[in-house]
């Protein structure tokens, strides 16, 4: 990776508004800043914003993608912790959204003294089912979502049009958590697939000290209600969970207006 | 190249005298040509170039050190498409005034200038370097800039234009933003040039209209105006709203007036079908026919008229026999919420302006057929008739009229009229059927029933002697080509004759070169053909606009939308594919509902089936929520196959990486986005369009090299 502001470059870095208080964004894995487009204005006024895309987001040059390194989620929590370091931030509030919330937390492990508190949206450490844990997802119903990225990925290799999307599968929970993968480039999807739905950071939660705070919607296909509840259980430093009354995965998209006073509420806590 | 054989030697067409090749030369007009010509030899490449008094300029103003020298005869240029797209020519980068030089030493002769501005900077630099500029189009689809003293001041921009060309005759600000307060103080301002401005067109891009007193204003600075384009707030219950007395004052002040287009703020903002009931608006406007007579009276020279109201004017018979007779030269008149225009049978209203060309009439709430007739009776020359919005007009009406205007009418433009769904307009255009150059209508089918499952079917219409074709979706699970098969099906039956196949399918459409199709968003475009379109072997280009609200509409069904359809057209080189008014989720859709990637691969799907395309312009759908309006991945997808494109313009947004899809195709040699939708994307809240990107891409096309 570049240095310097190559680095802020690459990853689309942006400011924005005036505040001694920097608040940091980051996205879910398949969308880029410009989720955040309706959240923004509210909170520019007392705080320092700053926004970046995530290695592989549809904004970013994709042949910055090493495969082999992001094929974990600790790839992204080092990038964060250089953007921080390249802008001298020195203590921030970040709120993460799904993957990024739990990119969040890892790199809280490694800086607790960077990260004043965390805000963890519609955020779950591990999806897939397990014998205890619920975690909305059976494999089965991933088997249909890998097979359309498969898909597409073999169609861009050749050279054909990739034309699977979100709204063909079944699965509405799949259909809506993957709903924005399939604006990246079919090779990286595919790796960002894979790597979202083969995490588990579960066994890290106890190690987070920073404090934490938990949202998510109540009717969200993808995080279960009792993902909160774990995530409450097993961080390790002091953690709130408050769930809104919202719909889907990206309430900052599809309903601002109810997520925006619980955010300011959490930022001021 | 032409050979003469005479008795004794041949005669070449280059022995001809350089004045007389200079001519023909200079009526090519197609680059392609053009290009050939030139690498003949050079004789023949500096006779082309000499002649050459056009051009386009395509091309990254990063490289502006490969600009072409030889083009110095060029006296009409366009920069206004360079990439990256809406970006400023000359603040981009450090070097702008380099860039300014450059392009001045390249085009010393430049009269005509089309350029993209972002600020006042812009225009003075372009003042600056082109002093004698005789016309100008300004244009920008972003937002006016607000981010210093110097911008916010009204009427700055235009001043500084005004101020340094002192030749300036022509003035056309109607692809600009900027804001009706800012046209006034500059025009009084630069009141020496003003009052030599030949044509101004204010049909700006921001929706507020011109109130009364600054059309006034503009009126009084400018009396020699031939041509004057103006969007008006014709509202009356706004104050200062333009009446009766401002039509006076534009007359009045500006008497050599051969064009005059007063448009409605509503016009470009307002979707059709606002009429209530009985087809009239919801008011009636403030604009009396003594207010028109008068306007009419006083301008004696007009040629071309378009008034378009979105309030009523009602009986405005009378006012228009004035018009005819005072205003003899009328060659052009489009009227929009006009009422009793003409009632017939006998040529009474406009059908006395006898030597009128083109008459497009929308929304007029009781044009009949008589008065349809009447006006075929009395504007003998008509070539061009457009109706929209006629609600009353029948299929026989429209035949009789074109009967009459039989050997005149080459452009026929039929749309939202009631009684006339496709298949009765086109057979209602019969007896033009071998002359007619261009038409554009609405898809609308007479399916006896839309959902999948039904068989098709043929019926006999024994009362008018024709047959009525009613075509269904299809069976569940048979794509387009079923349709196709339809259509050739019926020649078979018809042969054996069994049925008597409908007379429009076998004969063609000789001289079609140009359709216009409108189509709502739940209905497949693959019927077309069948509707009486089979055969138009010259059709060459082809502008589709789709229209409607995807939210909450069923899946659309897999099966494609039938685009592949129009390969029947074997000239059809151009295709215009404007999705810009569908309209549903991108990524904001609530849980449950899909998003627009689904119905960009349903519309899309089949493109590559049609070879002889060279040219796509295409306007993805859009989600107005978030003002988003990209390339999704199956359409980058499906646009990436079309391997003959030569020409790929996507108005509207593209991630990166879709981009880079589309370097696969092998003749693509010039693409670019443009967010020519207003308001244009700013760069920093841009979600996909990068500057860099676009450089990345270019230099990879650049890269792949070209076949031909």
């Amino acid at each position: 990776m570049g240095c310097g502001s190559e680095l802020l470059d690459a990853h689309n870095v942006r400011v924005i508004g005036n505040g001694s208080q920097v608040l940091v964004l980051g996205h879910g894995f398949g969308s880029d800043q410009s989720a955040w487009q309706f959240v923004v204005p509210y909170f520019a006024n007392d705080h320092k914003v700053v926004l970046y895309d995530l290695m592989g987001a549809g904004r970013t040059n994709q042949n910055n993608f090493n495969f082999a390194r992001y094929a974990t989620l600790h790839a992204h929590a080092d990038d964060l912790l250089m953007i921080l370091d390249e802008m001298q931030i020195e203590s921030c509030i970040f709120v993460g959204h799904s993957m990024s919330g739990m990119i969040g937390c890892i790199a809280s492990i490694e800086r607790p003294q960077v990260f004043r508190k965390i805000i963890l949206l519609s955020s779950s450490p591990r999806y897939i089912n397990d014998e205890h844990y619920n975690g909305g997802f059976e494999q089965e119903e991933l088997n249909q979502l890998f097979e359309a990225m498969q898909s597409n990925f073999r169609a861009w290799v050749i050279g054909f049009a990739p034309r699977a999307v979100g709204a063909d599968l079944k699965s509405t929970a799949v259909k809506e958590f993957t709903r924005t993968f399939f604006g990246i480039r079919p090779d990286i999807a595919l790796s960002i697939c894979r790597t979202c739905f083969q995490s588990d950071v579960r066994s890290i939660l106890p190690q987070v000290t920073v404090p934490c705070y938990v949202l998510q919607s109540c009717k969200d296909l993808a995080v279960p209600v009792v993902v909160s509840d774990y995530l409450f259980r097993s961080l390790g430093g002091p953690t709130k969970v408050e769930i809104l009354q919202t719909e889907g995965h990206l309430p900052q998209l599809s309903c601002p207006e109810l997520l925006i006073p619980v955010m300011k509420r959490a930022i001021m806590d | 190249m032409i050979v003469w054989r005479d008795c004794n030697r041949e005669t070449h067409v280059s022995d001809m005298p350089h004045a007389i090749l200079t001519d023909i030369f200079s009526l090519i007009s197609d680059p392609r040509s053009r290009n050939s010509m030139a690498l003949t030899c050079w004789d023949w490449y500096s006779l082309e170039r000499q002649s050459h008094t056009s051009l386009s300029l395509r091309g990254n103003i990063c490289s502006l050190q490969e600009l072409p020298m030889c083009y110095k005869q060029v006296c009409s240029l366009d920069v206004s498409l360079c990439s990256p797209w809406g970006y400023s020519l000359f603040q981009s980068t450090p070097n702008g005034e380099e860039i300014g030089n450059v392009l001045k030493a390249a085009f010393p002769n430049v009269t005509e200038l089309t350029v993209y501005v972002r600020d006042a900077l812009d225009i003075q630099m372009v003042a600056w370097l082109w002093p004698e500029l005789e016309i100008v189009h300004l244009v920008r689809w972003h937002q006016r800039a607000m981010d210093n003293e110097a911008s916010i001041a009204l009427g700055l921009e235009i001043e500084g234009l005004l101020r340094m060309c002192g030749k300036l005759k022509v003035l056309d600000l109607s692809k600009f933003y900027c804001w009706t307060e800012d046209i006034p103080p500059a025009l009084q301002a630069g009141s020496a040039v003003a009052a030599n401005l030949r044509s101004l067109n204010l049909l700006k891009l921001s929706p507020e209209g011109f109130k009364s007193q600054e059309v006034g204003a503009i009126t009084a600075a400018c009396p020699n105006l031939e041509e004057f384009y103006i969007l008006c707030e014709f509202d009356h219950r706004f104050l200062d709203s333009v009446g009766d007395e401002a039509l006076l004052v534009i007359a009045n002040s500006c008497r050599q007036l051969k064009v005059l287009h007063l448009v409605d703020t509503n016009e470009f903002t307002v979707s059709h079908g606002n009429a209530d009931d009985h087809g009239y608006a919801r008011e009636d406007s403030n604009i009396s026919r003594q207010g028109l007579e008068a306007m009419f009276k006083a301008l004696p020279h007009l040629e071309e008229l378009t008034f378009l109201l979105s309030q009523n004017v009602r009986d405005s018979g009378p006012a228009f026999e004035v018009f005819a007779t005072h205003c003899k030269r009328m060659r052009s008149l489009k009227l929009s919420n006009f009422h009793g225009v003409c009632r017939g049978p006998q040529p009474d209203g406009i059908a006395l302006c006898s030597g009128l060309l083109d008459l497009s009439i929308k929304d007029c709430a009781d044009l009949m057929d008589s008065g349809l007739e009447a006006i075929a009776t009395g504007c003998k020359k008509l070539s061009k008739l457009g109706l929209r919005g006629c609600k009353w007009i029948s299929e026989d009406g429209l035949r009789n009229c074109v009967d009459s205007l039989a050997y005149s009418l080459k452009d026929v433009e039929v749309a939202f009229c009631r009684l006339l769904p496709t298949s009765a307009t086109l057979r209602a255009l019969q007896p033009i059927q071998k002359s007619i150059t261009h038409l554009h209508m609405d898809c609308v089918w007479d399916e006896a029933n839309p959902v999948e499952g039904l068989r098709t079917g043929f019926s006999r219409d024994g009362g008018k002697g024709g047959t009525e074709v009613i075509m269904s979706n299809g069976k569940h699970g048979q794509g387009p080509e079923r349709d196709i098969i339809h259509s050739s099906e019926l020649h078979q039956v018809g042969s054996l004759g069994r049925h008597v196949s409908d007379p429009l399918l076998e004969k063609s459409w000789k001289s079609l070169q140009f359709l216009s199709l409108w189509i709502a968003v739940d209905k497949r475009i693959s019927s077309l053909p069948s509707m009486g379109l089979g055969c138009c072997p010259i059709l060459q280009k082809v502008k589709i606009r789709v229209e409607g609200d995807c939210r909450g509409r069923p899946k659309p069904n897999v099966h494609m939308w039938g685009i592949s359809a129009f390969q029947r057209y074997t000239m059809l080189a151009k295709l215009e594919l404007d999705l810009g008014e569908v309209t549903g989720y991108s990524l904001s859709a609530p849980e449950g509902f899909m998003d627009l990637s689904l119905w960009e691969r349903h519309f899309l799907g089949g493109v590559q089936a049609l070879h002889q395309l060279t040219e796509l312009e295409y306007w993805p759908p859009s989600d107005k929520e978030v003002n988003r309006r990209g390339l999704s991945l199956p359409a980058a997808g499906l646009l990436s196959q079309c391997s003959t494109l030569r020409k790929l313009f996507v108005h509207g947004t593209a991630h990166e990486h879709f981009l880079m899809m589309l370097v696969r195709c092998e003749n693509l040699r010039d693409v670019q986005l443009r967010g020519d939708y207003y308001p244009a994307p700013e760069c920093e809240t841009s979600t996909e369009m990068r500057t860099v990107s676009c450089q990345r891409f270019e230099a990879a096309v650049a890269n792949r090299g070209f076949p031909d």
